[in-house]
């Protein structure tokens, strides 16, 4: 009954975290890659390597902005196949809402605004008849930045995280779903399998056999790190549950949601529908300064983190000013609402309530916003400790097999083995090749996205296409060569990127460490660095391991 | 550390797993699967709306009660999940985790109606 039990859990353990590994791989490394986002945007597009800018002033900067703004033609697109009859010319449509937002690591500001059509919905619960428009500005002149430059880190690398890149159907955000749900499985089945956890914890034997020494290494790294996996895939799901893995509010509850709103706008006083008739905007400015002033009144002084303005134009317009979240773990909070034609305040937001405080508690530290840069640091370890116990156990399933296979002709292990090149080393020479990409292309290419995009695709592909190409000696229970070869391959890359980054703009370690300091390209370069020389190292003992015999077949059974 | 039952016949990366597995056939594993990710899905779908539906009934904010369900929703799926995989009877399993999702979600639609008139 008891074996039945620890049997189930083991196989559970095995095969969803081998299958969804692959998965979680991607993103626990682009997670730990995207704690320094806003850094890696920096490196890849030149011309916005300058200071963190606070939000501008929105009655002087950001008006004439928006004026200018229009639906971008994605959405026009996208909003086009979801109602009837041509849609307007995007210059006519009239603009009803509008948001900036920025944090203490952002020198260039993301805008976006609403713009409402009078077009009918061709489906009845769909309830969004608005076309959206975005940009990003430099906040210390109000100049639009040319739409057509990628930010690696925070567009590609960020999103990689959560979704794969991959929008049809939400897929890419239901495989990760499933990933970060398999990682809660794993680590719950791997602690009911490794009893003996404590004696495991301090167990690592990098001197003996492959598979003995990462199975060492797959336990000291998934227990040393067991509360930050269980707490990031935890969050991570929680994040996403309300829009996308159980939507109740939106679907079976919607009803009763509505009605909450509704009830909400009178409890508040912001207005939940517009009056229809026209009204001027009073000074934003104003609406700011008092704002600041009450925080600092509350001891809580701080800057604009989201500024958003509701019904635009209209007599119930409303403007919302919340507080950024640089010194606090919640994103942003301590609202307070104006009315956009007075400047009067309607509301100030009370504290959250105790469940909504553990929420914002909870994700806020997934997302971490907070200005604190060694707590970053150690995000990054935490993300790739994940990434070294995930893959310890990918070459703990093939070691543990290949002998077998090689005796019975299966190509199980072999080709596991492929896929895990794939994603450990592949994945990276996709990430670093994707940066050699952005520094060798010319910036005023057209379509220079499209290029980087599929450079990064490309790599990866390549890299999986050599990976099966070199695997045949694990058919004979030997190393696939890949391993070594992809190592160094990271190691070219890694250098060729830093090397690029000095002949394309000039900023060299010794300029962005000392001369000018400019720590978030210093940190790329000198991440760079450590990843090829670790890569180079890496090469090094894979070729001494790759020359040792095979050893007999094993007799013992291979566990702690 | 004092476990008396043999270790070794329960060695998670031992001959286990897979002997264990071996004798039953793939659809019943893909059986099993499919038991436990959707039977769990669903289930906890329907204590997510009914809970959600019953905090606000019992006069919770909506977005306090939907907050409260979620940060539940993922560890009630998991213990639906593990059990799933664990329980002998995959009939019982269909039967909890389907029938409580049918009668879960029943009984939140009615709630609500009940708390909108």
């Amino acid at each position: 009954m008891k074996d039945r039990f620890l049997n189930r859990m083991a196989w559970l353990h095995t095969w969803f975290g081998l299958v969804l590994g692959f998965v979680l791989m991607a993103a626990f490394f682009f997670g730990a890659l995207s704690v320094f986002d806003r850094e890696i945007d920096r490196w890849a597009i030149p011309e916005t390597r300058f200071d963190p800018q606070p939000m501008p002033s929105f009655d002087a900067v950001l008006q004439p902005v928006y004026a200018q703004l229009r639906p971008h033609p994605d959405d026009m697109v996208a909003t086009q196949q979801r109602v009837i009859g041509p849609l307007p010319h995007p210059d006519t449509l009239p603009m009803s809402s509008l948001w900036a937002y920025t944090t203490h690591r952002d020198p260039v500001l993301r805008i976006g605004a609403e713009f409402d059509v009078p077009n009918k919905l061709k489906d009845d619960a769909d309830e969004h008849a608005h076309v959206h428009g975005w940009a990003t500005i430099d906040p210390r002149s109000g100049r639009f930045l040319a739409d057509d430059k990628l930010k690696i880190g925070s567009d590609w690398f960020y999103p990689m995280h959560y979704g794969l890149n991959w929008s049809w159907m939400n897929l890419g955000y239901w495989l990760v779903g499933l990933a970060g749900f398999t990682m809660l499985a794993a680590l719950v089945t791997g602690v009911i399998m490794h009893r003996k956890i404590f004696r495991e914890f301090f167990t690592f034997r990098p001197w003996k056999r492959t598979q003995r020494s990462a199975l060492d290494l797959h336990n000291l790294t998934g227990v040393v790190a067991l509360p930050f996996h269980f707490f990031f895939a935890f969050t991570g799901l929680v994040i996403f549950a309300g829009s996308l893995y159980f939507p109740v509010g939106h679907t079976l509850l919607k009803p009763l949601h509505k009605q909450h709103e509704v009830l909400e706008a009178q409890r508040t006083g912001l207005p939940h529908e517009p009056a229809g008739i026209a009204a001027p905007l009073a000074s934003v400015d104003a609406m700011v300064l008092e704002a600041k002033r009450r925080w600092a009144a509350r001891d809580m002084p701080g800057e604009v983190g989201l500024l958003s303005i509701e019904h635009l134009g209209d007599a119930n317009g409303y403007v919302s000013l919340y507080r950024a979240g640089s010194d606090q773990v919640a994103l942003v909070g301590q609202a307070i609402h104006f009315k956009a034609s007075t400047g009067e305040v309607l509301r100030e937001e009370p504290p959250p309530g105790a469940v909504g405080g553990i929420n914002e508690f909870l994700t806020g530290l997934h997302l971490q916003h907070f200005e604190h840069w060694p707590l970053r640091w150690l995000y990054v370890l935490g993300g790739l400790l994940g990434c070294v116990c995930i893959a310890t156990g990918f070459i703990f399933f093939v070691e543990k097999r290949k002998r077998k296979h090689a005796e019975s002709g299966s190509q199980g292990s072999r080709i596991v083995d492929a896929l895990a090149v794939t994603t450990v080393t592949g994945m990276m020479i996709a990430a670093v090749g994707m940066l050699v990409i952005n520094r060798l292309l010319p910036a005023d290419l057209a379509g220079k996205v499209d290029w980087e995009k599929l450079a990064f695709w490309g790599c990866w592909m390549l890299a999986l296409a050599h990976a099966l190409w070199r695997s045949a000696p694990v058919a004979r229970a030997r190393m696939n060569p890949a391993w070594r070869e992809q190592c160094w391959g990271i190691a070219v890359l890694a250098v060729s990127a830093v090397g690029l980054n000095w002949l394309t703009t000039g900023d060299h370690l010794i300029k962005t460490m000392s001369g000018e300091p400019y720590w978030a390209v210093a940190g790329v370069d000198l991440s760079l660095l450590a990843t090829a020389g670790i890569a180079a190292w890496s090469a090094r003992k894979l070729a001494r391991r790759e020359q040792t015999p095979v050893a007999p077949m094993a007799t013992e059974v291979v566990h702690g | 550390m004092t476990d008396p039952s043999p270790r070794d016949a329960a060695l998670p990366h031992g001959p286990g797993p897979h002997a264990a597995l071996r004798g039953r056939t793939r659809p019943s594993i893909l059986h099993r699967v499919a038991a436990a990710l959707l039977g769990g899905y669903a289930f906890t779908w329907g204590f997510t709306t009914l809970g959600v539906a019953g905090l606000v009934a019992l006069g919770v904010d909506f977005h306090e009660a939907e907050t409260a369900l979620l940060l539940l929703a993922f560890l009630v799926f998991l213990s639906l999940f593990l059990w799933a995989f664990a329980a002998a009877s995959l009939v019982r399993v269909w039967a909890v985790l389907g029938g409580g999702a049918v009668c879960m979600t029943v009984a939140a639609l009615a709630l609500q109606r009940v708390l909108l008139t």
